[in-house]
């Protein structure tokens, strides 16, 4: 992993040279979280670009990304370790007789009991472990980006499992004593906020909110997403953007939704927005039927004024 | 020094409502150590991810930077104050003086103490001099050594503001500059008339800062103790006079959001049950019959159901106003409320809160069915024809009123059937214990079939009454 960063303006650059647009506000995190190797905590609407900041900072950092998804009922055994217990049982099979064998002309239970024990901790050793995501980025080479993804989805226990990890980079097991990070990851946390996160998580990790990026700055990430998208059609389809979501919408478009009808409008060949078009394409911005027909009934005043405002732009 | 900044930085966050934790300060400082003081929008970035972690706290965090750091309280500002005082001396009317909010700048220079310095010039006391040469940064940093020399940190409530503004005057010594003042407008000569002149338009400039000053610090400082303090007064106040606080509804909606926050976690938490041994013998199969995973039963989450039948005649109706604010505040977890109102007559009420927020439905609610004369034998029995058919074990029926039934018969055996078909009931009485079967009140009839009957007279009864409702229903 890339141990020294210059600047602020550093990991901003190279975000933008992988076609990850950001404010100051997101680099500026990256750059405190690798400095005083705190973790991330991320929280924002859906498709305002999360997941991507981690990966986009694995390859700034030229780290491997480690990724752990969340979701309800996750537990330990998922998350960090867990025992081959089908391979277990099969060496158990197999190796009967060579246990029958050892166990011949055994005098008495203390006697058998003996002869096992030189077996040692056979059954629970490294060859019957199975690494989960949360023990790879510990006992990794070198430094990894560790992505927890959507924490608020996993029960309030994991969450209390995870403030070990998060505070000092380590992590008790049972069988296995403590682990200690050989290298300490760096590790980001997303959540759409489904759930209040606890204090003591939050307290433990630097706090960033993505709001959906204003004009100017999705204007700026459809053009290097999107860059074979005219200069007009991209100030139009980013304003209409921006008014949906100035609407009251059960759920409202994101980045990632712009950035798929631009290569949606870009696959149709078009120039310009117009109404008709808007409407057949729709669906591709909307999830939500109650939505759609809300949009549906002021369509053509809202395709008028994202023309509008993308033409005052022009002049100005 | 940075560790001062961050510390009083600190303290006002948390006079802000964000809960900010020793060890969070600790992470400012180390931010603010590797950013420096010199690009102040970077600081504003840096410290807001580590001191606020919500997106409501990144407002209030904004908020509270920008009025902190707005005086040359950076290094960084300093040159800004500079044009300014030049732009005084060009002759227009000076701005308002730029004041340190940050005790550091004291600590940098020699201390001045006031009334002994500068006698040349015209004015003859220290701080007219000063005012007569616009030194602004002297001022400000006079202003800021006195207010910590009469502790206004110590401010705890706004009618403090005017004495706290006089006394800091008096350490800046403005009891010389008055009797300078008094003296040169007295004087036959003209141009100690102007001079005097110039020193009074100084001097209430100055109280202006000073007033100022104090406005600021006590807005950074001193709400929130002020708040709490009210807070707790608020709780603790008779229903009956509660109406008159102002924002009574907002504390309200606060508590109920910490017992909803509180009582929502624990309706997730209580997912995991008993081992399912069927689906657990199944899944073994796979591995010749050794239980290596186990599987849990779900608890099925039963939700709950809820009946609140308000007396609002004239004595009592505060406290059901109350009661009916709190449940339909934490509706959250309570999704199944129906609410019933009486006094003359009785009836349903549940629409009302439906169809409009809780303080309109509340005011309509008084409004149709206020009165007095309330007979609780008629109340039960309307209740039982209107309802029996929904009761069933999941119900809990809540009734609050005083059970004064004005000498007509009490029927408790009602209330016996009510508590037979449904899970619970409770009784909340805005009367003290002691007074319960005095007069006309039939409580003591009521009681028994009651699985717990409490007073409630206040908001933290209340607050206590919904906490254990909750954790036995969730």
């Amino acid at each position: 992993m890339k141990t020294r960063i210059q600047s602020v303006a550093e990991v901003r650059d190279s975000f933008a040279r992988q076609g990850y647009i950001c404010n100051d506000q997101i680099a500026m995190a990256v750059y405190l979280a690798a400095q005083l190797r705190k973790p991330i905590l991320v929280e924002g609407p859906p498709g305002v670009g999360k997941t991507e900041l981690a990966k986009a900072s694995a390859a700034f950092l030229e780290a491997p990304l480690i990724r752990l998804q969340c979701y309800e009922g996750l537990d330990e055994g998922r998350a960090l370790y867990e025992w081959k217990y089908g391979k277990q049982l099969l060496y158990t099979q197999l190796l009967r007789e060579q246990l029958g064998v050892k166990l011949e002309g055994a005098e008495g239970l203390a006697d058998a009991m003996a002869r096992l024990g030189d077996l040692g901790d056979a059954f629970y050793s490294e060859t019957f472990l199975e690494p989960r995501p949360l023990l790879q980025a510990l006992r990794a080479e070198e430094a990894t980006v560790l992505l927890i993804d959507e924490v608020d989805k996993a029960d309030q226990e994991f969450e209390a499992f995870l403030l070990e990890l998060l505070s000092d980079y380590q992590i008790s097991i049972p069988e296995l004593g403590t682990i200690k990070a050989r290298h300490e990851p760096l590790v980001f946390l997303t959540s759409n906020n489904s759930r209040e996160l606890s204090d003591a998580l939050k307290r433990r990790c630097l706090h960033l909110y993505i709001p959906f990026p204003d004009r100017a700055l999705e204007q700026q990430i459809i053009a290097a997403r999107v860059p074979e998208v005219t200069q007009q059609l991209r100030q139009q389809l980013v304003g209409f953007v921006q008014q949906l979501r100035a609407l009251d919408l059960r759920k409202q478009p994101a980045v990632s939704e712009t950035i798929d009808w631009a290569r949606a409008l870009l696959l149709l060949h078009v120039d310009f927005l117009e109404a008709t078009l808007v409407e057949n394409t729709l669906s591709l911005l909307l999830k939500h039927e109650d939505d759609l027909r809300q949009v549906r009934e002021q369509l053509p005043a809202l395709v008028k004024k994202a023309s509008e405002v993308s033409g005052k732009h022009r002049r100005a | 020094m940075t560790e001062q900044v961050i510390g009083r930085f600190v303290k006002v966050l948390r006079g802000a409502e964000l809960p900010v934790s020793p060890a969070e300060t600790l992470d400012a400082m180390r931010v603010a150590a590797l950013l420096g003081y010199q690009d102040r929008a970077a600081l504003k970035q840096g410290l807001s991810l580590v001191l606020a972690k919500s997106d409501q706290d990144k407002l209030a965090f904004a908020e509270c930077f920008d009025a902190f750091f707005r005086f040359q309280g950076m290094p960084a500002e300093g040159k800004e104050t500079e044009p300014r005082l030049a732009s005084e001396q060009a002759g227009q009317p000076p701005p308002p003086m730029p004041i340190s909010t940050d005790a550091l700048s004291t600590d940098t220079w020699p201390s001045l103490s006031a009334g002994q310095q500068g006698q040349g010039g015209g004015a003859s006391s220290g701080l007219g001099q000063q005012l007569l040469d616009n030194d602004a940064s002297g001022l400000s940093r006079q202003l800021a050594q006195a207010a910590a020399q009469v502790g206004l940190d110590n401010i705890r409530v706004i009618t403090q503001k005017g004495l706290y503004g006089r006394r800091i005057l008096t350490a800046m010594g403005a009891a010389a500059l008055d009797q300078e003042i008094m003296v040169l407008e007295a004087s036959e000569d003209h141009a100690q008339q102007r001079l005097g002149q110039r020193l009074r338009s100084g001097r209430s400039q100055l109280r202006e800062a000073v007033r100022e000053y104090v406005a600021d610090q006590f807005v950074l400082q001193a709400r929130e103790q002020g708040r709490q303090l009210r807070e707790q007064m608020v709780r603790q106040a008779s229903l009956r006079t509660l109406a008159e606080f102002r924002d009574v509804h907002k504390l309200i909606e606060k508590m109920a959001r910490r017992l909803a926050r509180k009582h929502g976690r624990r309706q997730q938490r209580a997912k995991r049950g008993q081992l399912d041994g069927r689906r657990t013998t199944v899944m073994a199969l796979k591995h010749g019959g050794v239980p290596a995973a186990l599987v849990w039963r779900r608890r099925r989450i039963q939700k709950p159901k809820l009946m609140v039948i308000c007396d609002v005649s004239g004595s009592v109706s505060a406290a059901a106003r109350f009661l009916l604010m709190f449940l339909y505040a934490v509706n959250d977890v309570l999704p199944a409320v129906r609410s019933f109102a009486f006094a003359s007559r009785f009836g349903e009420v549940s629409s009302l809160f439906n169809s409009m927020d809780a303080d309109q439905a509340i005011a309509e609610v008084m409004d149709r069915y206020a009165g007095s004369g309330t007979d609780y034998g008629g109340m039960l029995r309307e209740f039982v024809g209107l309802c029996e058919q929904d009761f069933d074990q999941r119900t809990t029926v809540i009734i609050l009123g005083d059970a004064r039934n004005n000498n007509l018969p009490a029927e408790q055996h009602l209330l016996a059937h009510i508590s037979d078909r449904c899970r619970q009931v409770f009784w909340l009485n805005p009367e003290m214990r002691s007074r319960w079967g005095s007069g006309d009140s039939v409580m003591p009839q009521y009681q028994p079939y009651c699985r717990e009957a409490l007073p409630c007279s206040n908001l933290a009864g209340l607050e206590y009454f919904v906490d254990r409702l909750l954790r036995d229903l969730t």
